[in-house]
């Protein structure tokens, strides 16, 4: 086997590389590093120092996941990183309020670099008018979270009957239906 | 994800866990709410492509706009086409509402802006649209040097413009100061020399023509400059037909008739006609070209041309056939003129070594630069068995290539000949 038809795809996928715009490398690596950040946070402290299994799973699953991102923004593997996260919050016995808003933030700046970088080619740029107006969308998303958080907060500490369990079923089931996604 | 969360949180009566879900979930609700408030559940407006100009000149640049909406992100991706820039440098950008990219023509020619392909996604990126745009037409205009040659041609023919003719007539330049003869005008009555001699004294004129000129084209081949010669040197066929616009553009202008043919089908003839209406109508059956090669196809039949019409024949000297007919038009009395347009570059000698060239690095394998430099070494027995026939041939190097030939002509035209018995 000659040398040259060893380098020569290596060469020529580092010489792609060159094509990617910077817009795209900075939403990639800002999905990226943000969900990985969600993952450490989910990941670490005392609780979860001896699920060694279940921490390589999630970590393995957040690989998986980016990896597809990065090749492919668009993809639905992209959901397994920020379902892995929320499971391994979801277990965990030491959760607060603090740990578990952050690392909700930080899924969602991972989501929306990648939903942004999904909308241009790995080649395409990104107009000022354009980034200025991904901002401002994603700025009204954060006052909700905002909002939306200090109610959570606020009704955590109201002690309601078992009939609430049945309201917030319900509430869950029209919110699925409101969100999951349809075809035109 | 969100609803993930949610659902976690109720199964595990931990409502801490809401609040990693509640992001997403509010990126998800607002998208959806956007979406809803403005109408766009069922489709997102059409987008529309719309260039700025249908008309550029070479190393001109028009705008290639694609609109959607406002409030939508709106990417375009347009196929870079063949000879022509874009900015962005691959044709992708997405914009609020639109996108406008800028296509800079390098070469003369119909470009295809197109097909485009347009994604609009509302300002989060949740909900994406595709279409395709089919492709428009953008015509480059061959740019034409002012060509620096003088105006005068070997023989007018016409009966009125602004060659200075050997006949005297009604006209503008003096020819001689003579005795009035019953029939000559009045205002041309010299009365300062009519009141020294005693006698009346008429100005004589020349008479001022115009011609009819022909320009031919030979859209035959294409030969592409050598590697070593740069990205931006032109084909033959940009000589071509940069030299055929020039010297079009040159006789237009001090009023004659140009007519064009095409000796190799890719635009085809323009009848004469004189003044900026024709300039127009040749340099748009020009710019309308498109740069197909196809195949080998028989030479269309020369018209008939009158005797004395200046004949301009734009060629890189290729083929046998474009030969044979520069000898049919000096066999029908036309004044011939021949611009080579055989890039300076193809067949060039100076660049041989006695082994083989290395290009990009490489060694090639065909041997193409010396096959050319053969190629040229034989047209150079065309030219000069050409030039023995009398028919001038210079390169097309520019603004200034015309000249000398154009005067050597008129001189030629004006010199005393001896009578053949």
């Amino acid at each position: 086997m000659r040398l040259t038809s060893l380098l020569d795809p290596i060469a020529g996928a580092l010489l792609a590389l060159r094509g990617i715009s910077p817009v795209q490398w900075a939403l990639r690596g800002t999905g990226t590093a943000a969900t990985v950040a969600a993952a450490a946070l989910a990941l670490s402290g005392p609780g979860l120092a001896a699920m060694h299994l279940g921490v390589v799973l999630v970590g393995l699953v957040c690989l998986t996941a980016l990896a597809a991102q990065w090749l492919d923004p668009d993809t639905d593997l992209g959901m397994l990183a920020p379902t892995a996260v929320v499971i391994a919050l979801a277990v965990r016995a030491d959760l607060d309020v603090v740990l578990a808003g952050s690392t909700g933030l930080l899924l969602l700046a991972g989501h929306a670099s990648f939903a942004l970088a999904a909308v241009m080619p790995a080649h395409g740029a990104l107009d000022r008018d354009a980034l200025r107006l991904a901002l401002r969308a994603l700025t009204g998303v954060l006052v909700l979270t905002l909002v939306g958080g200090v109610l959570v907060v606020l009704l955590a500490q109201v002690q309601l009957g078992p009939w609430a369990v049945v309201v917030a079923a319900v509430a869950v089931v029209v919110l699925w239906i409101a969100v999951m996604p349809r075809g035109r | 994800m969100g609803v993930l969360a949610l659902a976690l949180a109720l199964l595990r009566g931990e409502p801490a866990l809401v609040l990693a879900g509640l992001p997403l979930l509010a990126w998800s609700l607002l998208a959806v709410a956007r979406r809803t408030a403005r109408g766009e559940e069922r489709s997102y407006p059409a987008p529309s492509l719309h260039l700025n100009r249908r008309r550029i000149d070479e190393d001109g640049a028009a705008r290639a706009t694609v609109t959607a909406g406002p409030g939508l992100l709106t990417t375009a991706n347009v196929p870079r086409p063949p000879h022509a820039d874009l900015a962005p440098r691959h044709g992708s950008l997405t914009g609020d509402g639109g996108a406008a990219l800028r296509i800079g023509a390098r070469r003369w020619g119909r470009i295809e802006v197109g097909p485009v392909h347009v994604l609009v996604a509302d300002p989060l990126g949740a909900f994406r649209a595709q279409v395709d745009l089919p492709p428009v037409s953008l015509q480059v205009v061959p740019s034409s040097v002012v060509l620096d040659a003088p105006v005068d041609v070997p023989t007018p023919i016409g009966v009125s413009g602004a060659h200075l003719s050997r006949r005297r007539g009604d006209g503008t330049a003096l020819s001689e100061v003579r005795a009035f003869r019953p029939g000559d005008r009045l205002h041309r009555i010299n009365w300062r020399v009519t009141s020294r001699t005693g006698q009346l004294h008429t100005n004589a004129t020349f008479t001022e023509q115009d011609t009819e000129v022909l320009v031919v084209t030979d859209t035959t081949a294409d030969v592409s400059p050598a590697p070593w010669a740069g990205e931006v040197a032109p084909t033959s066929l940009d000589m071509t037909i940069r030299a055929t616009t020039a010297v079009a553009r040159h006789y237009l202008g001090v009023g004659d008739r140009v007519a064009l043919l095409d000796i190799g089908r890719l635009i085809g003839a323009v009848p004469p006609g004189s003044g900026p209406r024709q300039l127009r109508v040749l340099t748009d059956a020009l710019s309308r070209a498109a740069r197909d090669p196809g195949a080998l196809r028989p030479l269309p039949r020369l018209p008939a041309v009158r005797t004395g019409t200046l004949t301009v024949v734009c060629s890189p000297l290729l083929r046998p056939e474009v030969i044979t007919r520069i000898g049919e038009l000096v066999a029908q009395g036309a004044d011939v003129i021949v611009v080579d347009t055989l890039p300076p570059s193809v067949g060039d000698t100076s660049v041989l070594r006695g082994r083989p060239l290395r290009l990009d690095g490489r060694v090639s394998e065909r041997f193409w630069p010396e096959a050319w430099a053969l190629r040229r070494l034989e047209r150079e027995r065309t030219v000069r068995e050409l030039r023995e026939a009398g028919v001038p041939v210079t390169a097309w190097e520019g603004p200034a290539s015309l000249a000398p030939v154009l005067l050597s002509l008129s001189a030629a035209r004006g010199a005393p000949r001896r009578r053949r018995s």
